[in-house]
């Protein structure tokens, strides 16, 4: 589920990071007002936002303190 | 705007900053994860607010805003591809986190010298950072010293400005570490937004508000609401923008070294959202601002002047003129202050614990400190001699760390990835991005930072191929990581 979540997540991304780099210059290059590429990478840059929240949802306290506590200070002995 | 003036807002906002960076100091102790990390402490909020001011800098109110008056609505497109960039931490934050506690690492450069095993890749990762952070830390301090000038009408020298501001800088990342930098950074971060929202709304104001300013743009310059319109953003001017920008993220040290700093991955999280929010206001604030100066002050020889012209022109209230000052001066202040502290770490921990296995956290310390000192002073001589247009020099910074991205993707993704490989990537996108950068050279119209990232890709994944991996290493960071999503 939270590798399907990611997988989703890139894919949503990627489209979104090359419409930003395509549209305002194949479709939009004649749009001269606020409406064009103005609203455009507004709009890209909100729903970027949002795909991120998404991706980033399962991130809670409690999944977050799972760091192996004895393995750490172990590695670190060693490296030490 | 008299030079007393100026300086008597200079010096209540260094009054202020240094009494948070002081009270912030308080509880760290002579161990290099205390001064450089905080203990990996850092709360959501203070993170985020921190996370912000170390990314925008004089840049945005300066930088980004020349590049609207020169170029138009393109400005906003490259800004914005940076935001999206950011989901690169959602694959990267919770791996650096995790592997910063398991090893003890300090900063980006012993990630990979870990991953890899290779005190010689740390040490070359360090030096390349140090290399070309140096022009984006004397950006900043131009951007304030260039302010100071043109509004005291040349009563305080560009020398003086920059002075201050280096002053400033190294004294609150000297003062108390990450602690110091996180603090007055989230003070700094609320003071950038709110002064350019003052400022913006009060010039956007007198243009007739948003829908006037934009009628007046599509009257007077239509071309800048296009791209590639007046035929500064070419798409592969946007591209040669946009690609160190989408990976600033994890590319630049000073930020990816905060996703060893958060308390736990919900801290992470608000970090993350807090600083994309905060993001998008602030980008849009800044190209507003710049459409904003197009209209009014038509003709400047130099794009970069168009806020310090404007700020002392009669369109902005003296006294909000005066407050932009301290927000402009926040910025660039903060964003220098942990550049000093990422690069000194570096240099403690990469560059000289692999000389003297020996020292101590105490004598690490030391060392570090002296580079904040020898950094401030490289970005101090850079900044003298008034390299270009702030924008470019700030992207071709960017453009040179990029040549660590190929190395760090593969340390989590890339199992085959090995230390020779690495060394090879950032060599030689190292090489090639210096020499298209100073030769001037655009092959295809293609930028240095897009030249450099495909030399650096190849020489990693060939050279790679060619050379034996540290497996155990290499299977503890691409499969040995717990990830929470």
């Amino acid at each position: 589920m939270a590798k399907h979540r990611l997988r989703i997540g890139a894919a949503w991304m990627a489209v979104l990071v090359l419409s930003a780099h395509v549209v305002p210059y194949a479709w939009l290059s004649g749009v001269r007002a606020w409406y064009g590429s103005f609203l455009f990478w507004t709009l890209f840059a909100v729903a970027s936002i949002a795909v991120v929240a998404w991706m980033t949802a399962p991130w809670t306290h409690s999944e977050a303190s799972g760091t192996r506590p004895s393995a750490a200070a172990g590695e670190r002995r060693e490296r030490a | 705007m008299s030079p007393a003036m100026l300086y008597g807002a200079f010096a209540a906002y260094v009054v202020v900053g240094t009494l948070v960076a002081a009270l912030a100091r308080r509880g760290v102790t002579q161990e290099v994860e205390s001064y450089f990390l905080a203990n990996r402490r850092l709360g959501g909020l203070v993170s985020a607010l921190s996370y912000t001011a170390t990314t925008y800098s004089a840049f945005m109110m300066v930088g980004l805003a020349g590049l609207t008056y020169r170029g138009g609505v393109g400005a906003l497109g490259f800004e914005l591809v940076y935001l999206s960039g950011l989901s690169l931490v959602v694959f990267f934050g919770p791996r650096f986190w995790e592997v910063g506690r398991r090893w003890g690492l300090i900063s980006p450069a012993e990630l990979l010298a870990v991953r890899y095993d290779s005190r010689l890749l740390g040490a070359v990762v360090a030096a390349t950072s140090v290399i070309f952070l140096i022009p984006y830390s004397s950006v900043q301090l131009t951007g304030i010293a260039l302010l100071l000038d043109r509004m005291s009408g040349g009563a305080i020298p560009f020398g003086a400005g920059l002075l201050l501001a280096t002053g400033v800088a190294v004294a609150w990342a000297w003062m108390g570490g990450l602690r110091s930098v996180a603090w007055t950074d989230a003070v700094q971060a609320l003071v950038m937004l709110a002064t350019a929202l003052a400022i913006t709304a009060s010039v956007v104001g007198r243009l007739g508000g948003l829908g006037g300013m934009f009628a007046r743009l599509q009257l007077e310059a239509p071309e800048w609401l296009a791209v590639p319109g007046n035929g500064y953003f070419t798409w592969q001017t946007f591209v040669g923008l946009s690609l160190p920008w989408f990976f600033f993220a994890i590319s630049n040290p000073q930020v990816s070294q905060r996703l060893f700093a958060p308390r736990d991955l919900a801290a992470m999280r608000r970090m993350l959202m807090g600083f994309l929010i905060f993001g998008l206001v602030y980008t849009l604030i800044s190209i507003l601002w710049g459409f904003a100066g197009r209209l009014l002050l038509p003709g400047l020889p130099n794009p970069d002047l168009v806020t310090p012209t404007l700020l002392a022109s009669p369109h902005v209230p003296p006294a909000l003129a005066l407050l932009a000052l301290v927000g402009i001066s926040a910025a660039a202040v903060s964003t220098i202050n942990s550049i000093l502290l990422t690069l000194s770490s570096m240099v403690a921990r990469d560059l000289f614990r692999p000389l003297w296995p020996g020292a101590d956290d105490r004598l690490q310390l030391a060392v570090g400190k002296g580079a904040i000192l020898v950094i401030a002073g490289l970005a101090l001589a850079f900044a003298w001699t008034q390299g270009g247009l702030i924008a470019i020099l700030s992207v071709a910074s960017s453009a040179g760390l990029l040549v660590t991205v190929p190395a760090l993707i593969g340390a989590f993704y890339w199992p085959r990835g090995t230390a020779a490989g690495a060394l090879a990537s950032v060599v030689m996108g190292g090489v090639v991005v210096l020499a298209t950068q100073w030769g001037n050279l655009r092959p295809l119209g293609l930028w240095p930072g897009v030249w450099g990232l495909a030399a650096s890709c190849l020489a990693y994944v060939v050279v790679s191929l060619l050379t034996r991996p540290t497996e155990a290493r290499a299977r503890d960071f691409v499969a040995g990581l717990r990830q929470p999503a």
